[in-house]
């Protein structure tokens, strides 16, 4: 990062802006942002379309300084989105330029399951962005929609709070809770298990679960999504877990759902969330699974056992 | 088996060969015996014992050499009225002697020539010869099998298309996907060679990977690819550095 001006600039800043009202969230959300356009910066308003319907008629005007992205798309899966915010600050800081952003991961309507994910993004955004000098984002929370215990987490998770001003925030919690031992949603009674050893396994352990999604009608595209995310996971339990693990896959309403468990341990926090360069040896494959995935899921399990539980929608 | 396989060629008025190894093995006249006039093939030169000494020159072996005869071999074959040439060779016996690498590629190219020319060969691989090479290893570099219901599944193939591009078909996933690469790299010695994907029916990370390889250092144009690869392509942005270009992208 050779930017002049970044040099100078103050530490990554991330702040939990708390809304109970429509008017509220549009005037503190336009004015954080109108201060970055007067510095010159450019802006990321990456929010729940039904939000951005709120701000476009304020913020349009700030075209294509200001970029409006619909949160529900860019960040559908959260592990999606740090990569989109690394891309985007790290694009003007190769430019000399510092950036801000506005990121709602969290909105009522999100599954519990997503709801975890979502949480653990907020923490790995402190360790993912801590090297992004000038960059302020601002993650709107809806206190009339959001239950009490989502609310203090975002109060625990983030270094700074307010809107449009931002200041530190003393409730912060600075150790990471990584979440892997968040319990995750028992296997359902009619999932199939099969067990697997070696390279060879990988592909008729990956036609089992294939089969079984297409019989539950999974589309040709998906399909293809959910046999490489599987692939990559054996393949990392072969290489990385032990040479060997288990699977169980199952169908859950509009999802069909893979866990695979193996004696490996993920000590990245950050492991499929950066976008891999194009040289480096290893580290695609958690890439490959969160991007081609709607939710992932990682555990650490008692006994040095790990989990990798990947959803994809029919 | 041998006998369907000589049986065919006869059958299509091609020129039958087998190459025997040092050791003696299968010969292709004692095949025959009772099916046809054996000496009758031997007086009108279709039926040619060869040599295993052929594929070895000053003890080493030559899988240049081999292709070329091949090639000639087919050619006289033509110019004598056949239809084209049809050869057994037993070859398991060899590959203690040869670098597995060198080998894999050599048959490659082989496969190129039959894809091309109307040449047949069968690779004999006794199991019970087979050293530093599995036999899965040598499923990979032929584009066909035909044997004994062994038991083995080869999901990954490599071989010669019609027009001369390399085929890389079924499934190349991270068992196989370094040995492929492998492969290709040492097969790939022309700057305009063409990888032809239309029957690739998986690939992941790590075979798309390999791919691009081939791609990007080895300049090798990727033909047909699939869907499924064109996704992994862009999603580990291969594609900033090597786009697939619209003709390698069929959709299907």
């Amino acid at each position: 990062m050779t930017a002049v001006d970044a040099d100078l600039a103050p530490s990554f800043e991330h702040a939990a802006f708390f809304y109970g009202d429509d008017a509220h969230y549009v005037d503190a959300v336009v004015a954080f942002v109108e201060e970055g356009v007067e510095r010159g910066e450019p802006v990321l308003v990456a929010v729940p379309e039904v939000r951005l319907r709120l701000l476009r008629d304020r913020l349009s005007r700030h075209l294509p300084q200001v970029r409006l992205a619909a949160m529900d798309d860019m960040g559908a899966n959260p592990a999606w989105i740090i990569p989109e915010w690394l891309d985007f600050v790290e694009t003007h800081l190769r430019a000399g330029r510092t950036s801000r952003g506005v990121g709602e991961p969290i909105w009522a309507s999100r599954t519990p399951e997503e709801l975890v994910e979502c949480q653990r993004h907020e923490e790995l955004l402190n360790l993912a962005l801590q090297d992004a000098p000038g960059f302020r984002l601002l993650c709107p929370y809806d206190t009339r929609a959001l239950p009490d215990d989502v609310l203090t987490t975002a109060r625990r998770s983030h270094p700074h709070h307010g809107a449009p001003a931002l200041c530190t925030n003393p409730e912060f919690s600075s150790t990471i809770a990584p979440r892997l031992d968040t319990p995750l949603p028992a296997v359902p009674p009619w999932a199939q298990r099969a067990s697997f050893a070696g390279t060879a396994d990988i592909a008729p352990v990956r036609q089992l679960v294939i089969d079984a999604a297409a019989l539950g009608g999974m589309a040709q595209a998906r399909l293809g999504d959910l046999a490489v995310a599987v692939s990559e996971a054996l393949a990392n339990s072969v290489s990385h877990g032990g040479g060997r693990g288990q699977l169980d896959y199952w169908r859950a309403d509009d999802r069909f759902v893979c866990e695979v468990r193996d004696r490996g341990v993920i000590d990245d926090p950050l492991a499929g969330r950066i976008r891999p360069h194009i040289e480096q040896p290893d580290g695609r494959g958690l890439w490959l699974i969160h991007q081609l995935c709607d939710l992932v899921q990682v555990r650490a399990l008692p006994g040095g056992h790990q989990a990798v539980r990947l959803h994809v929608r029919y | 088996m041998l006998r369907a396989f000589f049986e065919a060629g006869l059958a299509a008025d091609q020129r039958l060969a087998n190459v025997l190894p040092p050791t003696g093995g299968h010969c292709v006249a004692e095949l025959l015996d009772g099916l046809c006039d054996v000496q009758t093939l031997l007086d009108r030169n279709q039926l040619v014992l060869d040599a295993a000494d052929a594929y070895v020159v000053d003890g080493t072996f030559d899988g240049g050499a081999r292709v070329r005869s091949y090639r000639e071999a087919t050619q006289r074959a033509l110019d004598d009225g056949f239809s084209g040439y049809r050869v057994f060779n037993d070859v398991g016996w060899l590959l203690p002697t040869v670098d597995v690498r060198s080998w894999r590629a050599h048959e490659v190219r082989a496969d190129l020539v039959t894809a091309t020319e109307p040449l047949v060969v069968l690779c004999g691989y006794g199991s019970q010869t087979v050293d530093g090479c599995s036999f899965d290893d040598t499923v990979t570099v032929h584009g066909q099998t035909w044997c004994d219901d062994t038991g083995h599944v080869r999901r990954v193939r490599l071989g010669g298309t019609a027009d001369g591009a390399i085929a890389v078909t079924g499934e190349l996933d991270a068992a196989h996907a370094e040995e492929v690469g492998e492969i290709l790299d040492a097969v790939i010695d022309e700057a305009d060679a063409v990888v032809d994907l239309a029957a690739l029916d998986f690939v992941d990370g790590a075979g798309a990977e390999a791919l691009f390889h081939v791609a990007h250092d080895r300049n090798a144009t990727l033909r047909n690819a699939p869907q499924l690869l064109a996704r992994i392509w862009t999603v580990l942005g291969f594609d900033e550095v090597h786009p697939l270009e619209a003709s390698e992208g069929a959709v299907r």
